[in-house]
C-alpha cells in the first residue's frame, strides 16, 4: 500500500486499508470498496461505453472524496456518486466517442456463464431509457422514486420502462430456451 | 449449475441480471480531491445538419429508427395545424430534449472527417454546447413534439414522442448569418421510417419579424400550418408526400415569400 504525500491524496486498492490519519478517509475507503463495482456496472449499462464508464466512476469518487464530509452525510451516498458518474458520463465533451455495440468481456466469470452472457446481451440491447432504469433499479438497487429523481422522470415512467425491459428480457430468455418453466 | 431462470419470477429475474453483471468490475484508481483539468480535452463535435446534406439526413434517420421501439400509430394524432401549447408537456419535452441533446454529437473521427470539410469543421468547433441553448419554440401535433433550441448562431432541434416513449432524434447545426429575406429554411429531417417508426419530415427555418404565418404545401394532402415564434418557424408531418412549397404571409395575409 502506498499513501502519496499531499492533501487528501491516496492510493486505494482492493486489499489495503488506509491509515486512519483522518477518520473520514477510512470511511471513504470502505465506501469506495463496497460500492464502486455496483456504480461502475450501473454506468456501464447506462452508457454502453466501458472506458467512459471507468472514467466517469473515477471522477465521481474523486469528487466524493473532495467533498467527503458532506457526501458521507448524504442520505444516499451511493446514489449521489451514481448521479455524478452518470452526469459525467453523459457530459457534452465525452460524446465524441461512440457507444460500444457489443458488451465487453467481464473480468470474472461465474458458473452460469452461458446464461449470464445471454442476459448481458439482452440488457445491452435494450433502449437507452430502459437500460438506465434496469441499471439503477436492479444493479444499483435504488427505489422507484430515487431512480426517477436520478433520471429526472416520474416514478410511473420508471415503472413503465422497467416493465417493458423485463418483458423484453423474459421474451429473449424464453426464446433462448432459458426459461425454467419449459 | 442451472442455465435457466423462472422468468415470471421478477425477483429471480432481477437476481439473474445482478449475477450476470457481477463479473464486471472497475479497476482501483488513484484519487485526487481536486481533480486537474485534462490538458488535451477532446474537441467539441456536433452533428451538424445543413439543409440538403443527404448524408446527415441518413444518419438522423438511422438514429430515429434505432431509438424508438413504438409502433407507427404514434403519428395517428397528427394535425395540419399545431396543437395548443401544453405547459406541462412543454416542460417534459424541454427536459427530455436537453437530456438527449448531447447524443447528437456521437460520431467517430472517420465519420467527422468524412462529413465535414475544413471550413465546416472550423464552424462545428465554434458551435455552442447544444444542451445550453435556449428553447425558442415547440411544435406539437398529436403525440409528437418538435422542439427548437437556438442562441441565434447554433441551433438544435429535437423530435420527441409524448408520454414515456422517449425522444426520437436530435439534430444540431448552425445558422448562416443575417437573415436578408423574409424566410429561409435552416434544416429539418426526413426519416424514411422502419417497421417501428412511421416516416416523417420536419422543417425549420428563420423568418423576418413581419412574417405572421408560414404554410407548407405538400405534393399530397392538406397544407401544413407551421408554428411561428420569435423569428423562427417549425413544423413536422408524416412523410407521406414531398414538401413542394413553403410560403410566408404577413399580418394582412399577403404573401411575402415563396420558397
Amino acid at each position: 500500500m502506498e499513501t502519496v504525500a499531499g492533501f487528501g491524496r491516496a492510493v486505494v486498492t482492493e486489499h489495503e486499508v488506509l491509515p486512519a490519519v483522518d477518520g473520514w478517509r477510512v470511511d471513504f475507503h470502505d465506501f469506495y470498496l463496497s460500492t464502486r463495482d455496483d456504480v461502475y456496472r450501473t454506468v456501464l449499462v447506462a452508457t454502453r461505453h466501458p472506458q467512459r464508464a471507468e472514467d466517469a466512476v473515477h471522477e465521481a469518487y474523486t469528487r466524493a472524496l473532495a467533498d467527503w464530509e458532506r457526501v458521507a452525510n448524504h442520505p444516499n451516498p451511493q446514489a449521489w456518486v451514481a448521479r455524478v458518474a452518470l452526469n459525467q458520463a453523459t457530459s457534452w465533451w465525452r460524446f465524441w466517442s461512440r457507444e460500444v455495440a457489443e458488451p465487453p468481456t467481464p473480468v470474472a466469470t461465474t458458473d452460469e456463464t452461458p446464461l449470464d452472457e445471454a442476459i448481458v446481451r439482452l440488457v445491452w440491447a435494450l433502449p437507452k431509457r430502459q437500460r438506465q432504469v434496469v441499471a439503477l433499479r436492479i444493479l444499483l438497487d435504488q427505489s422507484v422514486e430515487e431512480t426517477g429523481r436520478l433520471l429526472g422522470i416520474a416514478p410511473g415512467t420508471v415503472k413503465a420502462h422497467l416493465n417493458r425491459a423485463l418483458k423484453h428480457l423474459r421474451r429473449g430468455m424464453t426464446e433462448a430456451g432459458m426459461d425454467e418453466r419449459e | 449449475m442451472n442455465h435457466q431462470v423462472h422468468v415470471d419470477d421478477e425477483a429471480a429475474l432481477a437476481a439473474a441480471v445482478r449475477r450476470a453483471f457481477s463479473g464486471y468490475r472497475t479497476d482501483a484508481r488513484q484519487f485526487e480531491p481536486t481533480p486537474e483539468r485534462r490538458s488535451a480535452a477532446p474537441r467539441r463535435r456536433l452533428l451538424a445538419l445543413a439543409a440538403g446534406v443527404p448524408v446527415t439526413v441518413t444518419v438522423i434517420a438511422v438514429f430515429i429508427m434505432h431509438s424508438l421501439a413504438a409502433p407507427p400509430a404514434a403519428f395517428a394524432g397528427w394535425t395540419a395545424v399545431p396543437s395548443a401549447p401544453d405547459p406541462a408537456l412543454a416542460v417534459v419535452v424541454e427536459h427530455e430534449c436537453r437530456d438527449a441533446l448531447p447524443d447528437a454529437a456521437q460520431m467517430s473521427d472517420e465519420r467527422y472527417l468524412e462529413m465535414f470539410d475544413e471550413e465546416q469543421r472550423r464552424r462545428v468547433e465554434a458551435m455552442a454546447v447544444p444542451a445550453t441553448l435556449p428553447l425558442v419554440a415547440q411544435d406539437r401535433r398529436g403525440e409528437v413534439t418538435l422542439a427548437f433550441f437556438t442562441d441565434g448562431h447554433t441551433y438544435a432541434n429535437c423530435t420527441m414522442l409524448g408520454g414515456d416513449r422517449g425522444y426520437a432524434a436530435v439534430v444540431t447545426g448552425w445558422l448562416n448569418g443575417q437573415l436578408d429575406r423574409p424566410l429561409r429554411v435552416v434544416g429539418g429531417i426526413r426519416a424514411e421510417g422502419s417497421d417501428d417508426v412511421a416516416p416523417m419530415t420536419s422543417v425549420i427555418g428563420q423568418v423576418q419579424p413581419h412574417v405572421a404565418r408560414v404554410v407548407i404545401d405538400r405534393s399530397e394532402g392538406e397544407p401544413v400550418a407551421a408554428t411561428v415564434t420569435d423569428g423562427y418557424f417549425l413544423a413536422w408531418c408524416p412523410a407521406t408526400a414531398d414538401i413542394v412549397r413553403i410560403t410566408a404571409y404577413d399580418e394582412a395575409g399577403e404573401i411575402v415569400e415563396t420558397n
